[in-house]
């Protein structure tokens, strides 16, 4: 009769589409279920079956709506058109599946169909979670809402018991009429609700919670079975196409060995929507190549499903590129699975041009660019790399990098601090000291800072709360700041792992030093101890995500703390240093954001990550040597062009992602090539001088993270902050555009008679010809091509001034797009 | 000339420019913006056509208060749509204008009432964070009430919460409780021989000295929040139904004509005017304190409204007249209390303050915001000086009620939460109620003279006997607990639930 007849008329016919087996059956040739065995402990339990079938193409389909079930004995357990287990009575049982000719099964242990009673910890609060009662937007908030506060995404059961039960004078629980107490009332909308009807007053979640009032509304969160794990199927799987679905199945184990279905009750997010999309269901569904990490949390658990789409392409064929190391082979054993064709080599040209930022942070000169393109060898891109990691600028520029990371800043280090840090840093590099080593001289560093450089991190972090957090992000790249105040979000870190860190660095004591401006860092001899902020207990340093040391005060925290990090079985610490040494040379972690390692947001190509781990374990720590494997390979060496089978990809290092060139990288190359420096103010503030060395610095020498240069901030040197690598923002922006379009700085020095161009013009019978060559090598370290050529003389025969004509034509180099990158 | 030329330069550079933000634009990480397709529409159920001529307050309004009413009550008016009232809602909202209408008697695809809840776009009320589309079978009800015409068999002007609320009706009183109430109250009669405790949709009345059971008053209310005595011997009692409703009546608790069953007289405080004599306001939540004056001839109630009524009760509780209504917090009003000198009236709040009001002048005149959590109670001193609050920090403060309103000082009373606080209208003494499971007895000086320990859950209500020997206390598990003042043993205790038997062993 109307449009919404139609509608409804077309959705119940889409309904009965789907009710359909999805793929004809007889293409079936193999189903098998998950889980193996099901137990179900009690009346209440539900439990889901899901079916996968093998197709005859090898590939497999979610099937789980579309089979037939049948019970071998519904007299114990009843399966419904859906798949889901109901337990009737104690026994055992088979759940027959069946699509075509294809059959599998999976036994059901009822223990028992007895209704049990409501668990406050098991059954309550995951409500809560999962309807939002308790997120950050609503009840969780620090305030709360309206007068009523709980812990955000219940991190605190005992104090959420208190608060529905006993607080504002218990007007929450009817226990005589339970089915109208307010906690039912309110999130079912029957009594108007700000936060919206979160569920229907009939529906399972509202029964939940009238049963638990009406059983008396007790605590059990000192008593009921604890939470170990949560478990998600599949895991991993990789679909021929999109447009296809794929249900989860999350399973929950507790302490006391019983296992749950929480498919429905867990919370999902997608890393990947374009690709996969996840909802409250459990259901996902493919919308496009790609992959995909599914998070799935439940109670402090978080697990992942790892999904992979791919789109058949019939023209793809590989091509069998070349292999230099096994980085290749294990990038190339992913592309190829993924259909993704690596880009070709990159030219001399861009090779060189390239290693030289990533390796020294500066670009080469033209005489370099010249002898590299005319050199015959056929090692001679390993020589070069060589050559480079051993240049005294390889130790400036990671000394620039590691600099960032731990805030080496003049306000906090003062002159000698500064300096002693960066020059300690530096020195580490240069003499590729083991990173190992290097970790532990600054975590347990002591004593003057003016004597001892290393001890100036205990200067910058100044509690044992920012210490943690520092140490962990840097050496472990894992963020547990969120875990100061709750619960972290998408991990599994909780309060008790973030004081059981901070714990270790109680001991850290500070005084002022005889001499001027400096410190002495020492141990308090107290045992290494926290208090937790919610419970007030008393929490013994812990490792993250293993055991827990009581440290007395004859034992030293930060020695305890070192020892562990480094050690060869530590699973995280030479993972993130070489997932942070990669993203260096690729734009990109493996794991990326590199500083945020957590299972919920995977490797891209895990195999890839453990091989380089394991090679720089058996390999003593060696950054220098990883460095140089990286180096070495294809896949560093592939050109940023694109072809039709890897113009989508950004995360499999098909191709090289072009960097914007880092503030201090671009002010080193504008001075370089018109050959003139900036001269640093040695100033800073009311903080007193910074000593210069005679001969001045190029800004990546500078030492410190605040010696302004107006150039360097626009660029978006990071101003040292924070120990996150993101705070080096590398967008482009228009303010930066227009400096370097409009800006004084740059025209004065192109033009200034002491430069690089004057000199050049000054040169004997140069011709016009040659002073465009070195232009463009001078700026973009490569020759013109002919038609740039013939561009750039056309305009020097036309504007009659040959040196204004070259003036401007290095200008124009400077102000082209493929200046401002690493590509 | 150069200049031009790098003018030139510069607006192919700008194109330049903006065709690298563009590329990086593309390169950048992809953001989801575009939104995924939706899914086909979910598959469903047929609703039934409702049956029958369709009642709006019984059928159609119950849905609105239930989707609509958190967001479009008179107060939040959000998009500026009101609908607790019928002659509100057909104002209509900011949405609605010449072209589209909120309700065109007999046509529900144009009535933005009824489209708002079926429409599948972004427009959906309730919102998509709010919740689920109403089901299928609330929205057939609208439907049809639209097409039968849009009939409406209350008073437009009503508010329909209120019609709603006044067609409830509360559940017969049960015999035996199967689980113990919440004790929010408790009240010695003037001759100290009787306490009456409030229960389930009841009043019960207990024997002081023996813990005997010995009357039930059957009432509206759910519970009874806060009762006083008048000098008269009528009963003045705070009811609520959380979230729903809260009430102020007056009951004579000797009259009607009781019904006994095992030793125990029944009356009807629902229906029985000989026991049920007045009631003076009904309000949307709960009313949560009641104070009277010392001459006895105001009567003040406070609740979750943020108000204070105050009631001239000097003809007689029948002929009540509200005299003035202070609005002078900013959240809930948790206790009241009248100065002695007959000027001020002393209130507290979950606005984590409590305040001093002039009654003559009728405006704030002191604010007191030492407890910087929920202040749960106030009292003041006989020569109205000095004020003494307790709250959710545990303190029981001192307060200059007169003069700066600078505190007088601090004890820490219950740990936790000092949740209740009452005084003797003639005698020195103070009692404190809390979560750790405490009452205490004070003098005037804020100490703390006995504490009262026995109960085993949070003291939800404290009292003290008119001749100031004994003090009647509380708790959330229904123990109710009679203490000698003068050396605070227990002279009765009885779970003031009746029929209650306790689980053996008590569960946690």
């Amino acid at each position: 009769m109307n449009n919404r007849t139609t509608l409804f008329a077309v959705g119940v016919i889409l309904f009965a589409a789907r009710s359909l087996p999805a793929q004809a059956p007889d293409r079936v040739a193999e189903l098998s279920v998950e889980p193996a065995a099901i137990t179900l402990m009690h009346g209440d339990d539900r439990h889901h079956v899901l079916v996968s079938g093998k197709l005859a193409d090898g590939s497999y389909r979610d099937l789980s709506r579309t089979v037939r079930y049948t019970s071998s004995n519904p007299a114990v357990a009843e399966v419904s058109l859906q798949g889901i287990v109901t337990p009737k009575s104690a026994g055992q049982a088979m759940i027959q599946v069946s699509a075509g000719d294809a059959n599998a099964s999976v036994t059901v242990t009822v223990k028992s169909a007895e209704r049990r009673q409501v668990s406050f910890a098991n059954d309550v609060m995951p409500i809560l979670a999962k309807s939002g009662c308790n997120s950050g937007a609503c009840h969780g908030a620090a305030s709360g809402k309206k007068g009523f506060k709980i812990s955000l995404r219940g991190y605190d059961p005992a104090s959420d018991f208190k608060t529905l039960t006993r607080g504002t004078e218990g007007r929450r629980l009817n226990f005589n009429e339970a089915d109208r107490s307010l906690f039912v009332l309110k999130p079912t909308g029957v009594v108007p609700h700000e936060g919206g009807k979160r569920f229907e007053y009939q529906s399972s979640y509202a029964n939940v919670l009238k049963r638990w009032i009406a059983e008396g509304a007790g605590s059990d969160t000192t008593t009921a079975p604890r939470l170990t794990g949560i478990e998600v199927f599949p895991k991993l799987r990789s679909f021929p196409e999109p447009k296809l679905e794929q249900q989860l199945l999350v399973l929950a184990r507790y302490s006391d060995g019983s296992v749950r279905d929480v498919t429905e009750d867990a919370r999902y997010l997608s890393n990947n929507e374009r690709a996969a999309e996840v909802d409250e269901s459990g259901l996902v569904k493919m919308h496009d190549k790609g992959e995909a990490a599914l998070m799935i949390r439940y109670g402090e658990m978080v697990a992942v499903s790892n999904l992979v789409i791919m789109k058949r392409d019939p023209a793809f064929a590989w091509s069998n590129p070349a292999e230099n190391n096994t980085i290749d082979k294990l990038v190339n054993a992913k592309l190829k699975h993924m259909e993704i064709l690596p880009s070709e080599l990159t030219s001399d040209e861009e090779f060189v041009r390239r290693v030289y930022y990533d390796v020294i942070g500066i670009p080469p000169s033209p005489e370099e660019c010249r002898a590299f393109t005319a050199d015959k060898a056929v090692d001679k891109r390993a020589k070069l790399i060589d050559a480079l990691l051993d240049r005294p600028e390889h130790a400036d520029y990671w000394a620039l990098k590691w600099g960032d990371l731990l805030k080496n800043r003049f306000d906090l280090l003062r002159d000698k601090g500064t300096w002693g840090m960066h020059r300690w840093v530096r020195d580490s590099i240069a003499a590729n000291k083991r990173f190992d080593v290097f970790a532990r001289e600054l975590i347990t560093a002591d004593g003057s800072c003016a004597e001892n450089p290393p001890a100036n991190y205990w200067r910058v972090f100044t509690n044992p709360e920012d210490a943690a957090e520092a140490t962990i992000q840097v050496f472990f790249g894992v963020r547990i700041m969120c875990a100061k105040c709750h619960d972290h979000p998408f991990e599994k870190w909780v309060q008790k792992d973030y004081y059981g860190v901070s714990a270790f660095f109680t001991q850290v004591g500070r005084k002022t030093g005889s001499r001027r401006d400096d410190m002495i860092i020492y141990r308090n001899e107290v045992a290494a101890q926290a208090r937790h902020p919610t419970t007030g207990e008393t929490l013994n340093p812990k490792f993250l995500d293993a055991g827990v040391v009581p440290i007395g005060a004859q034992d030293d925290g930060r020695e305890k703390l070192a020892e562990w990090m480094t050690r060869k079985d530590n699973p995280v610490f030479a993972k993130a240093t070489v997932n942070r040494l990669w993203s260096h040379l690729f734009g990109k972690g493996i794991i990326d954001p590199v500083d945020d390692i957590r299972s919920s947001n995977p490797p891209v190509n895990a195999p890839l990550l453990d091989a380089l781990t394991k090679d720089f374990v058996d390999r003593d720590f060696d950054v220098r040597h990883i460095l140089r494997t990286m180096l070495n390979s294809r896949t560093y060496q592939l050109a940023a062009r694109i072809n039709r089978f890897n113009q989508e990809d950004r995360q499999n290092f098909s191709h090289a992602l072009p960097r914007r060139l880092t503030a201090e990288q671009l002010f080193d190359t504008v001075s370089q090539a018109t050959g003139i420096r900036e001269t640093f103010r040695g100033r800073i503030g009311n903080n007193g001088t910074v000593s210069m060395p005679n001969g001045g610095l190029r800004a990546g020498q500078l030492p410190d993270r605040q010696l302004t240069a107006e150039m360097l901030d626009l660029f978006g040197r990071p101003r040292g902050d924070s120990s996150c690598a993101c705070e080096r923002f590398d967008e482009t922006s228009m303010t930066h555009a227009l400096h370097l379009i409009n800006g004084k700085s740059l025209s004065d020095r192109i033009a200034s008679p002491g430069g690089k161009l004057a000199r050049l013009l000054a040169t004997p019978k140069i011709t016009n010809e040659q002073v465009v060559e070195e232009l463009y090598l001078l700026v973009l370290c490569r020759l013109p091509k002919a038609a740039e050529m013939e561009l750039m003389l056309k305009y020097f025969e036309s504007a009659g001034d040959r040196a204004k004509a070259a003036q401007d034509v290095m200008w124009v180099l400077f102000n082209k797009r493929e200046f401002l990158f690493n590509y | 000339m150069l200049r031009s030329h790098r003018f030139c330069l510069c607006v192919l550079c700008a194109v330049v420019a903006s065709a690298l933000a563009v590329a990086m634009l593309m390169l950048a990480p992809e953001t989801s913006s575009a939104q995924p397709p939706t899914a086909a529409a979910s598959p469903t159920v047929v609703a039934q056509a409702p049956k029958g001529p369709i009642s709006f307050i019984n059928q159609v309004a119950p849905i609105f208060k239930e989707n609509c009413f958190s967001c479009h009550d008179a107060k939040k008016r959000k998009g500026k749509l009101d609908m607790t009232t019928i002659e509100a809602m057909l104002k209509g909202g900011e949405n609605e204008s010449d072209d589209s209408h909120i309700l065109v008697n007999g046509k529900p695809d144009e009535s933005d009432v009824y489209k708002r809840i079926v429409t599948t776009t972004a427009r959906r009320m309730p919102p998509k964070d709010a919740g689920d589309p109403l089901p299928k079978d609330k929205m057939a009800i609208v439907e049809q009430w639209i097409k039968e015409g849009a009939k409406v068999d209350v008073d437009p002007k009503a508010d329909l919460l209120r019609e709603l609320r006044i067609r409830w009706k509360p559940p017969a009183p049960q015999v035996a409780y199967k689980f113990p109430v919440m004790i929010h109250s408790l009240a010695f009669t003037p001759d100290n021989a009787k306490l009456v405790v409030g229960g389930h949709h009841e009043l019960t009345v207990w024997d002081v000295a023996t813990g005997k059971l010995e009357k039930r008053i059957a009432t509206r209310a759910e519970r009874a929040k806060a009762m006083l005595f008048l000098p008269d011997g009528k009963l003045v009692v705070a009811g609520s139904r959380p979230g729903q409703e809260g009430d102020v009546r007056f009951y004579d608790i000797n009259g009607g004509q009781p019904k006994v069953e095992n030793d125990v007289a029944f009356v009807d405080g629902v229906n029985d005017p000989k026991v049920m004599l007045a009631q003076l306001v009904d309000t949307d939540d709960e009313v949560l304190c009641l104070a009277l004056s010392p001459d006895g001839k105001r009567l003040a109630a406070g609740g979750c409204d943020r108000l204070v009524r105050v009631w001239d009760i000097s003809e007689g509780v029948d002929k009540a007249k509200l005299e003035q209504t202070s609005e002078n917090h900013a959240d809930w009003v948790l206790g009241v209390v009248f100065a002695p000198d007959g000027k001020h009236m002393l209130t507290c709040s979950r606005d984590k303050t409590a305040k001093v009001w002039d009654l003559v002048a009728k405006e704030s005149v002191l604010t007191f915001p030492d407890h910087q959590q929920s202040v749960y109670g106030v009292v003041v001193s006989p020569d109205s000086k000095v004020g003494f609050s307790v709250g959710e920090d545990g303190q029981l403060r001192r307060f200059n009620a007169t003069g700066d309103g600078k505190g007088l000082g601090a004890t820490a009373a219950h740990a936790k939460g000092a949740l209740k606080i009452v005084m003797h209208p003639k005698q020195p003494i103070i009692a404190t109620c809390g979560v750790d499971n405490t009452a205490k007895i004070w003098n005037t000086a804020g100490q703390a003279t006995k504490t009262l320990t026995g109960h085993t859950d949070h003291v939800f209500s404290v009292a003290i006997s008119p001749d100031a020997t004994k003090v009647a206390s509380g708790s959330y598990n229904g123990e109710v607990k009679i203490w000698n003042v003068a050396d605070g043993k227990v002279l009765t205790a009885f779970n003031g639930s009746p029929g209650y038997t306790p689980p053996v062993p008590p569960k946690q």
